[in-house]
């Protein structure tokens, strides 16, 4: 990503989701201060090449609170605004979207360009290594989809 | 045909050299060695998220371990959890608390979490935090992040496992980024094996222009920052080692700013 003043990449690779997946992420990387903006960019690229509609939802970590949804697509690149939800700087996010997988890239920049990061989040199978890793991520997801009720 | 048997000799060698060895105890706690630097220009910071509790269980503490550039102990401190709260560790911060002074400006850092979520054991599997690392420059207030590049260390009752493998042949690994002209970058590159590694960088710009090695020795738990300025061509830069895994993170410059990744 390249503005006037600077430049920001990360290192990825995606391969087609199949359209039964879901997401969960836990992203720490809202920034706090003037002028500091922050996005969500949710990349999906399904096998089967048509456009679905989801709903992906925003909570807080420990209170459990709902901040917020938002309609997103397949076989599609989908720019969220992180700033609506509120979330103060101590808070960790649950992302979450029980019908749909994404590559989920988090964007912050200061001053409209003049500073900018970009980073993306692993899948919960990442808190493990070696066995039976995604035993463990299903378990993790099926636990946070039970506890926030969607 | 010797190429032939390269091949199935490198495939052999990947069966048993794995790029993540496994720690010594099954209740061994896993983390990358993050790299920090802190100086007049750079501040260093670490998004601590409580693992544990977001697989389901219980946990108040983990634990931070420093080394300096070297591989050698600095200090550990145990950091205290709040619920899901995520906890931004200023290095600095805990760099000056534990009178670690100005003339040690790089290092490395560990985080271990002090508990083990069941679904771990169950899984035959260990925990493992290669969580978000993130860098501020002179006058900037944004932090730039990169998340945790290996599986690089298990904590046991009372060791320290480096679990990085080491190959019997030298391997190569191509950074996936094109390095610009006129521009200027940092390849940091740290050992998280076993054994002292020897490293050749080579910066290649093309078929018919000469390319440009560097060859160093990088002991156990060392770390090395790789200059690179002005380079008159756009590059291509591939590691040599018996690292299984030799990616590293690339700190690159433009005008007042810079970006951070693993190539």
């Amino acid at each position: 990503m390249i503005s006037d003043y600077t430049s920001t990449s990360y290192q990825g690779e995606i391969i087609p989701f199949p359209s039964t997946g879901s997401f969960l992420s836990f992203p720490s990387f809202i920034q706090k201060g003037m002028g500091i903006e922050n996005y969500m960019l949710l990349l999906n690229i399904e096998n089967e090449p048509s456009k679905r509609k989801e709903k992906v939802y925003f909570f807080e970590a420990n209170t459990r609170n709902l901040m917020g949804s938002i309609d997103v697509f397949s076989n599609y690149l989908n720019l969220i605004d992180l700033d609506q939800f509120c979330f103060d700087s101590g808070d960790l996010p649950i992302i979450l979207c029980k019908k749909m997988s994404f590559v989920p890239l988090f964007f912050s920049t200061e001053k409209k360009g003049k500073f900018m990061s970009l980073e993306h989040t692993h899948p919960p199978a990442s808190f493990a290594v070696h066995g039976e890793r995604f035993l463990i991520q299903k378990y993790i997801k099926n636990f946070w989809f039970e506890e926030l009720k969607i | 045909m010797i190429r032939n048997l390269n091949k199935t000799l490198n495939k052999f060698s990947l069966f048993f050299q794995p790029i993540t060895k496994k720690p010594y105890s099954s209740s061994s706690k896993i983390s990358d060695l993050f790299f920090w630097r802190v100086d007049e220009n750079w501040r260093t910071y670490f998004d601590l998220l409580n693992i544990v509790s977001i697989m389901g269980g219980s946990s108040k503490k983990a634990e931070i371990i420093f080394f300096d550039q070297n591989g050698f102990l600095l200090f550990t401190e145990e950091i205290n959890l709040n619920g899901l709260s995520k906890k931004t560790l200023d290095i600095a911060y805990l760099l000056g608390k534990n009178n670690i002074g100005s003339s040690i400006s790089f290092g490395t850092f560990a985080i271990f979490h002090l508990s083990t979520p069941e679904i771990i054991f169950n899984s035959n599997s260990y925990l493992s935090d290669r969580g978000y690392v993130s860098y501020k420059y002179r006058s900037s207030n944004l932090r730039k992040y990169v998340h945790g590049n290996y599986d690089a260390v298990a904590k046991g009752e009372n060791s320290l496992k480096m679990l990085t493998g080491s190959s019997f042949f030298k391997r190569k690994y191509n950074l996936q980024y094109s390095l610009e002209r006129n521009s200027n970058y940092e390849i940091v590159l740290i050992n998280s094996t076993s054994r002292n590694q020897k490293i050749t960088l080579d910066f290649s710009n093309g078929i018919d222009s000469k390319p440009i090695f560097s060859t160093f020795e990088l002991p156990i738990r060392a770390l090395k920052i790789s200059k690179l300025s002005n380079l008159d061509k756009n590059s291509h830069l591939s590691i040599k080692s018996n690292m299984t895994m030799s990616r590293p993170i690339v700190f690159s410059y433009r005008k007042n700013d810079f970006d951070v990744f693993h190539g």
